[in-house]
């Protein structure tokens, strides 16, 4: 009997924590991302871009401006988005992010200033709070992101900011655990 | 008469594109990581004593993002009238320099290049084309200028067999060679889709210079050095397939050459992965 406790306490347990699991949905979802990509001179260039976008798991369809080179990405449903992924695929066709956007899904709370946020395997740290919550679209402005010039200067604006420099949580964010990779969002 | 041609390609109006999809030389892009490319470039040449050609498949591979590499072969009729493989090589592409724009890089790459040849004995006239084994080495620097590309590229060249001409030439020593190509989009004038043919001109001028003196029939020594000028038209069809046209001409130098002129045609698919 006390077995037969057990078990049926284990399952409920399993349930239960099975479904906290879904209801953790992420705090914040990326639906759509425009990427900028610099040095395209060609629609053969551009191709092999829209090629190497085609492999990453998380878009689902892509739409090209050939004559602004900016790429539309439309996510998955319940897919994260990771920069590192579309700049390393844009640097393997053999050219460079110019821009990349995020348009997020509306939530309730207004984003302020150093605000810090969790967002799949990594953070975001919000440099500009958007005016409105609904429909909010930020620019990421780290290294390689960004031209070198505007890195730069956010450098300086930025110093106290370890995290700005380095791409990696640090004693600046509070609260946070360290040494995960961080990027920052500006309007 | 070729600075003329130069500088009407130097200075042809801004509102067109540039490209940089050299006919006659490379850029200093790579080809992107993956990526496989196969090409059949041939050259046609006629003069007084017959037709002959030189053809030399190619297959390209994109080994990283900044590194290429090919392997290529060489097939012509230049020794005897029916057709004799010539030679075959490698060669790779490393770009170790990029700064990219909104439409607009600049790039720096390294080349190396080996081939071997299986002809006992080489033209006067320098010839990465499976005529003479050898390896070379090369730096190419591509910009857009004014939307236009231009890009120059100077390389080493060290031969394993002396070079002969049929009126007593004797070449001996290395070769520097250097190139500097432009580049336009003429069609279309703004890109839509992939599927747009894209039409390209280019303009080349490629020289090159034995870095030994020669010595010719009456003992007299020179340095051999030759001047050419490349015209092309390039198609792009659906962003993969590419075909050209191109005339090649002498413009001067003291060279012995087989023909002082050249037709050029090229097939190229690049297959993305």
């Amino acid at each position: 009997m006390k077995t037969i406790f057990v078990i049926l306490f284990s399952v409920l347990l399993l349930q239960i924590s099975g479904l906290k699991a879904q209801t953790q949905t992420p705090a914040l979802t990326v639906v759509k991302a425009e990427l900028q990509v610099n040095g395209l001179t060609c629609s053969m260039c551009n191709l092999s871009v829209y090629k190497a976008l085609e492999n990453v798991s998380f878009i689902d369809s892509i739409k090209t401006q050939l004559n602004s080179s900016v790429y539309t990405l439309i996510l998955k449903s319940g897919a994260y988005l990771d920069p590192a992924v579309l700049r390393k695929q844009v640097e393997g066709a053999g050219f460079s992010v110019g821009k990349l956007r995020l348009f997020f899904q509306p939530i309730d709370v207004q984003l302020v200033k150093n605000d810090h946020l969790s967002y799949g395997d990594f953070y975001f740290h919000v440099l500009s709070s958007p005016p409105t919550m609904e429909n909010w679209t930020v620019e990421i402005k780290d290294k390689k992101f960004v031209s070198n010039k505007e890195f730069n200067a956010l450098q300086k604006s930025l110093g106290h900011y370890t995290c700005y420099k380095t791409g990696m949580t640090d004693d600046c964010c509070v609260g946070m655990e360290s040494s995960k990779v961080i990027y920052h969002l500006s309007l | 008469m070729w600075y003329k041609l130069l500088v009407f390609f130097l200075g042809i109006p801004s509102v067109m594109v540039a490209q940089e999809l050299f006919i006659f030389s490379e850029p200093a892009s790579t080809m992107p990581k993956k990526a496989v490319m196969f090409r059949m470039n041939s050259r046609h040449y006629v003069d007084a004593s017959g037709y002959y050609y030189k053809l030399n498949p190619e297959l390209g591979f994109g080994l990283a993002k900044n590194l290429m590499g090919h392997v290529e072969g060489f097939y012509s009729n230049w020794a005897l009238q029916s057709g004799t493989m010539d030679g075959v090589g490698v060669n790779f592409k490393y770009r170790f320099f990029s700064k990219d724009d909104l439409h607009k890089h600049k790039r720096l790459a390294v080349t190396g290049k080996v081939i071997y040849s299986f002809q006992p004995l080489s033209m006067q006239y320098m010839l990465e084309e499976g005529n003479t084994s050898l390896v070379s080495a090369g730096l190419i620097y591509t910009q857009l200028i004014h939307k236009l590309a231009i890009s120059g590229k100077v390389n080493f060249i060290k031969p394993f067999t002396g070079g002969y001409s049929p009126d007593g030439y004797v070449t001996n020593g290395e070769w520097l060679q250097w190139q500097i190509s432009s580049g336009l989009l003429t069609f279309p004038m703004q890109y839509k889709s992939y599927k747009q043919v894209n039409v390209n001109l280019y303009a080349e001028y490629l020289g090159q210079q034995n870095l030994g003196l020669q010595t010719n029939a009456d003992l007299t020594a020179s340095y051999a050095i030759n001047h050419d000028l490349g015209l092309g038209l390039q198609f792009i069809f659906s962003s993969r397939f590419t075909t050209e046209l191109a005339y090649r001409m002498n413009l001067g130098g003291n060279l012995n050459r087989m023909t002082n002129s050249m037709y050029y045609f090229n097939v190229e698919y690049m297959l993305f992965r």
